[in-house]
């Protein structure tokens, strides 16, 4: 009812002002999430002060990436017009035709940034999307006093030099996102068909002979799951490696001090042989809604939040990985030891772009089977009865 | 002056004697180690100390005294003696046990667990014996044996409300630590909830919640009032039917319908506001109008009538016969509806989308778990816990004098 | 609904045989006022009254027209245009024109339906009471002055005063996003079909044969979610119940002294947010948590006990956790009516040699039993649909892989929340909502009103 009011009102307004022309405010909303309010009303300052031609009333929400597509999806009308998300959500938003297409400077943008990041924001052949950081992915830290630069090199060393310490590994096998490197480690793939239905194929024979990897580490002595909190807590007193991203980077060197290391995940025995893990490559992306009343503005503000300048000084106050290829290039980031390994593990990581909300539940459920080491069922069924979840309607 | 009550006979002379006998059990096997096995006379001697048996042995000691003196002189304060030494004596045994792996050797690792494989029958039979002593004593005393139960499952109760504690006042971050007790403490955890506000404004949230609650707590009583007596009390048309209806129709489970009600609330206007909040928790509240029905069923309708005579209207009823018998469902109600406001984390975050100023206390805290924060500010998440139970609590104690001080009293029986 | 019934029983005819009754026997001003609501009552001087009544449907047919219309009209199709999407070489971007919002369409379409009923009923009782004013009229009373009619409510009419707010925040808050729940289990609204760039629609029965029997994933799981909801419920219901009665008995002993304080050290835990106490045990009970080590430092296991990642232990421990949340409560409720009891019932059971269990069994009992009837249903309900317990502690894990999207530990209620969050597959959950819904509904209803709380509300005084 309220909207309607509005309506007449804006209706009486409109027809009053037909006869005066008035500078046009841009009325704009961005999302961020708390801690990156201060920096994003410094950009935002900045963008105005580099377009003083036009008056701009931009208003901040606070939604972190994590939460963009939820509270979108609420209510599509009261959403930012310029919101981050991580790239995992990007086919939900179009399905809710949340996004416009990146059309303005569309070249500039993606020479500016990385190929994976440019690869992650498309769909359709479109791109829906600035890309703003390239850090949403994991890696290994370890202990240096622990584990040597040769031993960190295979999972078997690892798990060894941990054991001999007596301490532990770290990973969180019941969870689909860390678990999945070792089935795109064995050549898995994650697709999508003709009907945008997913595919999988990590059943197969290599697949199988990655479930056998899983289950051998998920059985190992030295090995331990639980979630970020675990690893935080125990990494230097009872935890020599672990597998995480870059937003545990400050907990981890507090814990271990001069020791800290960071590296590309590790190899691990396939069968007979040993093969890289992979992994999955994160980015965040800014987009623009959908149901913004002046797309162009907004256009424009998602493209200076994400400029070479803005992602330099996201990485500096925030650490936080660049996509933009200058930037990332820095001598300052390339020195910042969890991007580097994160830059070094990049080449064996795919894009999750591909991988439909339907995939994370029952590859979390497998792994939760092998932590529990419940084997009354064989590892080849347990993957069969996964992707036939992963794959359901 | 206070009449001297008797001791129960048969349990007092039980109860000497299970005094008596408790610590004999020192002379059972208590450690096996290597095939052989270790009495407690020899242990207790033995250094250094293999368990804790000193504080054991002398509670034992001590009861045994309080049984002997008892047996003769049928005192009372002797059996009260006698009950202290045996719950000590309970509780020295607890900690002989827990502390037993750790004093025997430290660094033990067994394929079976310690007390299976390496402790004797001596330990259980003491605890048993104590146990035994500490509730036969209370019988004879005529005091009630419920005080064993309550302590013990007091602890079980309290156990996680101290681990709450000690992680408010951890000086090292982190939600998990591979250790126990916190290493170092600190009241910064609490300070800082209040100086850094920047990313978790916890005052405003606070003052929100706490304004929320007070008025929901308000409405939904009164809500749940009229609608009680209304059921009670009134006859009318389709009662019935109106009544099954309002029992069954928040059984609905789904999370769109918090989308709904915040469409509902955009379209009047009352979205991201804190009137919103308090009236879909007032909503939510009212509809837990039965158990009060139920309570006001249960208040004599001769009351009612009297009143009738002497020309009361129904709403003067309401007013001088039912309320100042409710207290104690009035207060359930109330306690019910305050807490609401400062648990509901789900809701909130639906209603107040991306408006952080009008966030509540749960919402706030919740927030402080999500992965980037969680390494940071778990002790600050304790410490705010704690904040948030702290009036909860006294409310609770301030009020338990209505609860407690019971119900229409005289006036039932008309 | 249940308005409708309030009104025709009382006149004891149906809905339309009133009003026809009302036409024959009204007058010019009463048989005007099927058009001009409040019109009867404005001639009998009730100017108050009738003018409530002309305002109302001023301003319902101002809200019908000017808001409803937009929406109700498109209520058959849930709109038929979804956003469209235009090249414009001008401004280099894809242009966008909003189309219909299928999700809106519905909500505000049943909104505005439920608006519709009230009118009508409105509408109806300004008929009668301009039928009851040309009666007093006729009879040579006079007819009921403003006062009057606010008196009555005060008194004979007393239970419209006191339900009529209540009933209004049910519709708003309750009963209409039941409805639109419901419905969206008719649409086939989900990630595919999501506003506002795609539009859903209604398919009938699919979503029901689909997780009822003809898909396997989803049947399967279904009936297992089920059936651990329906274990959990009952047992989390009953040893709360007894557990808190016991309790609440033990504090109220004549001879227990401190009773304050026993029953303080009990409700810490419900001042402490459910979310809170919850996340501590879920550190605590973790494989790696401190109580698995303290046992093994007590030497009591020699390796982590799976509290909570072996499905089986994973049960226990969330009834035993459950107990930990919800015996405070349930001894608050039962302590309060424990004291109630009428204190001569024991006295003269006592005289005549009564123990102690059989006055707990004859008379105890048999009053609680009668009096907590609804909590325990409520209870039972609340737990069919305890949320917070399994979510925090387990997040119904640990999750198998035949089932899907959930785990050994899930109740349908944190299925159907992950099905709407994580998915978004809103009708499916809606379906399983219904489903809920109608057992707890059917069940509640069955019990209470075989219950004597129902049967004997008049008697037991």
């Amino acid at each position: 009812m309220k909207k309607f009011f509005v309506t007449l009102l804006a209706l009486a307004l409109a027809l009053s002002l037909t006869a005066v022309a008035v500078a046009e405010t841009v009325t704009l909303k961005v999302w961020g999430s708390q801690e990156d309010q201060a920096m994003l009303q410094e950009m935002v300052e900045a963008f105005k002060a580099a377009n003083p031609d036009k008056t701009y009333d931009i208003t901040f929400g606070v939604v972190g990436e994590p939460d963009a597509k939820t509270r979108y999806l609420e209510d599509p009308a009261a959403a930012a017009d310029v919101f981050a998300f991580p790239n995992d959500q990007l086919y939900d938003l179009l399905a809710a035709d949340a996004l416009y297409e990146v059309t303005r400077n569309k070249d500039a943008i993606v020479a500016a940034n990385s190929a994976g990041a440019i690869e992650a924001a498309s769909a359709h052949g479109q791109l829906y999307a600035y890309p703003m950081t390239a850090d949403n992915g994991y890696f290994l830290y370890y202990d240096k006093s622990v584990i040597s630069e040769e031993q960190v090199q295979t999972l078997d060393g690892i798990l060894a030099a941990a054991q001999a310490a007596g301490k532990k590994f770290f990973m969180d096998l019941s969870n689909g996102w860390y678990i999945a490197s070792f089935f795109l480690g064995a050549g898995g793939k994650l697709g999508l068909d003709e009907n945008g239905a997913q595919t999988a194929d990590f059943n197969n024979e290599r697949g199988v002979l990655a479930g056998e990897a899983i289950k051998a580490l998920a059985a190992h002595e030295a090995f331990l799951t639980g979630d970020d909190a675990i690893l935080t807590g125990g990494m230097g007193d009872t935890i020599a490696a672990g597998v995480s991203g870059t937003w545990n980077a400050d907990a981890i060197k507090e814990k271990l001090g001069e020791n800290y290391a960071a590296t590309k995940l590790p190899t691990f025995t396939l069968g007979d042989e040993q093969a890289q893990m992979g992994s999955f490559a994160g980015f965040k992306l800014v987009g623009v809604n959908t149901m913004t009343a002046f797309p162009e503005d907004a256009m424009a503000v998602a493209e200076w939040l994400t400029n070479e300048e803005n992602q330099v000084k996201r990485f500096e106050l925030r650490a936080m990985g660049p996509s933009n290829v200058n930037a990332a290039a820095s001598e300052a980031v390339q020195a910042n030891i969890a991007l580097a390994a994160l830059a070094a593990q990049s080449q064996f990581a795919v894009s999750q772009k591909d991988v439909l909300g339907g995939y994370w539940t029952p590859a979390e459920a497998f792994g939760a089977t092998m932590e529990a080491k419940d084997y009354t069922k064989d590892v080849k069924t347990l993957l069969d009865e996964m992707v036939a979840a992963i794959t359901a309607k | 002056m206070k009449q001297k009550r008797a001791l129960r006979q048969p349990h007092a002379m039980l109860a000497c004697v299970l005094g008596l006998l408790a610590p004999l059990a020192l002379l059972l096997p208590w450690i096996r180690q290597g095939g052989g096995s270790l009495g407690g006379l020899g242990l207790l001697t033995a250094s250094p100390q293999v368990l804790a048996l000193r504080p054991l042995a002398f509670f034992g000691a001590l009861g045994f005294l309080f049984s002997l003196y008892a047996l003769f002189s049928k005192n009372r304060n002797a059996m009260r003696g006698l009950a202290a030494a045996a719950a000590a004596g309970v509780l020295a045994a607890v900690y002989a046990l827990l502390t037993a792996k750790a004093t025997a050797d430290a660094s033990l690792t067994l394929a079976e667990p310690f007390f299976v494989s390496h402790l004797g029958p001596g330990l259980w039979a003491f605890g048993l014996l104590a146990l035994a002593t500490l509730v036969l004593s209370l019988m004879a005393l005529r005091q009630p044996v419920a005080y064993v139960v309550l302590s013990s499952m007091a602890a079980v109760w309290l156990v996680p409300v101290a681990w709450l504690l000690l992680t408010a006042f951890r000086q090292e971050p982190g939600a998990y630590t591979p250790y126990v007790l916190p290493r170092g403490y600190t009241l910064m955890n609490f300070s800082r909830l209040f100086t850094e506000t920047q990313q978790f404004n916890f005052p405003r949230w606070y003052m929100n919640t706490l304004i929320v609650a007070v008025i929901t707590c308000l409405v939904t009583t009164t809500l749940v009032l009229m609608i009680s007596y209304a059921f009670s009390r009134l006859r009318f048309p389709s009662r019935k039917t109106y009544m099954n209806v309002g029992l069954i129709i928040s059984m609905f489970p789904g999370f769109m319908s918090m989308i709904a009600i915040y469409h509902i609330l955009k379209a009047v206007g009352l979205d991201q506001s804190l009137v919103s909040l308090i009236l879909v928790y007032s909503g939510g509240g009212a509809l837990g109008y039965f158990i009060a029905k139920g309570f006001f069923d249960t208040i004599p309708r001769s009351l009612d009538e009297a009143a009738t005579i002497d020309g009361a209207s129904k709403n003067l009823i309401f007013w001088k016969i039912i309320l100042p018998s409710s207290k104690p469902i009035v207060v359930y109600t109330a306690i019910t509806a305050f807490i609401a406001p400062w648990v509901d984390f789900i809701f909130v975050s639906v209603i107040m989308k991306d408006n952080y100023q009008n966030y509540t206390v749960a919402l706030g805290l919740f927030r402080m778990l999500e992965r980037e924060h969680i390494y940071e500010y778990f002790t600050r998440f304790c410490a705010g816990a704690v904040l948030v139970a702290l009036p909860i609590t006294l409310l609770f104690i301030k009020i338990q004098k209505f609860y407690v001080e019971g119900v229409t009293g005289g006036a039932v029986k008309g | 609904m249940s308005g409708a019934n309030t009104v025709s029983a009382r006149s004891g005819k149906g809905f339309f045989s009133e009003l026809a009754a009302i036409f024959r026997g009204g007058d010019a001003a009463t048989r005007l006022t099927f058009l001009v609501m409040g019109l009867g009552s404005l001639v009998r001087r009730q100017f108050v009254k009738g003018g409530l009544f002309l305002l109302s449907q001023v301003l319902f047919i101002w809200y019908f027209f000017g808001f409803a219309w937009q929406y109700l009209s498109k209520f058959t199709t849930l709109g038929t245009e979804g956003m469209r999407r235009e090249w414009s070489e001008a401004r280099q971007i894809f242009v966008r024109t909003p189309g219909d919002n299928s999700m809106l369409i519905l909500l505000f379409s049943v909104f505005s339906l439920m608006l519709l009923l009230g009118f009508v009923f409105l509408w109806r009782a300004s008929l009668r009471a301009a039928y009851r004013a040309q009666l007093d009229a006729r009879a040579g009373r006079k007819p009921a002055t403003f006062q009057e009619d606010l008196r009555r409510l005060l008194n004979e009419r007393f239970h419209l005063s006191l339900l009529s707010l209540p009933t209004l925040m049910a519709f708003a808050f309750t009963i209409l996003p039941t409805i639109f729940m419901i419905l969206i289990a008719f649409t086939n609204f989900d990630a595919n079909h999501q506003p506002p760039g795609n539009l859903f629609t209604w398919v009938g029965l699919t979503n029901f044969t689909d997780v009822f029997w003809k898909d396997p994933l989803k049947a399967g799981t279904f009936g297992r979610v089920l059936g651990w909801t329906m274990i959990w419920a009952v047992i989390a219901t009953f040893t709360n119940y007894l557990f808190g009665m016991v309790l609440a008995i033990m504090i109220n002993q004549k001879k227990v002294r401190l009773k304050s304080m026993w029953r303080t050290i009990f409700v810490i835990t419900i001042a402490i947010p459910q979310f809170v106490s919850l996340m501590l045990m879920s550190q605590l009970l973790h494989d790696q948590g401190a109580l698995n080590m303290l046992l093994k430092q007590w030497g009591f296991v020699s390796s982590s006990v799976p509290f909570l990642t072996d499905a089986t232990a994973a049960r226990i421990t969330i009834l035993v956790v459950n107990l930990w949340v919800g015996i405070p409560y349930s001894m608050l409720i039962t302590s309060g009516i424990l004291m109630n009891i009428p204190k001569d019932l024991y006295e003269s059971a006592s005289i005549d040699g009564a123990s102690p269990v059989r006055m707990f069994f004859s008379i105890t009992l048999p009053y609680m039993m009668f009096v907590t009837t609804p909590y325990l249903i409520t209870a039972f309900v609340g737990n069919i649909n305890n949320f917070n317990v399994i979510y925090l502690l387990t997040r119904g894990g640990p999750l198998v892989t035949d089932y899907y999207q959930a785990g050994k530990t899930d109740l349908l209620v944190t299925w159907l929340y992950k099905l709407t969050v994580d998915r978004q597959n809103y009708s499916l959950a809606s379906t399983i909502g219904i489903f809920v819904f109608v057992v707890s509904a059917g069940l509640s209803l069955l019990v209470y009103n075989m219950s004597g709380s129902a049967r004997k509300e008049e008697e037991f005084q």
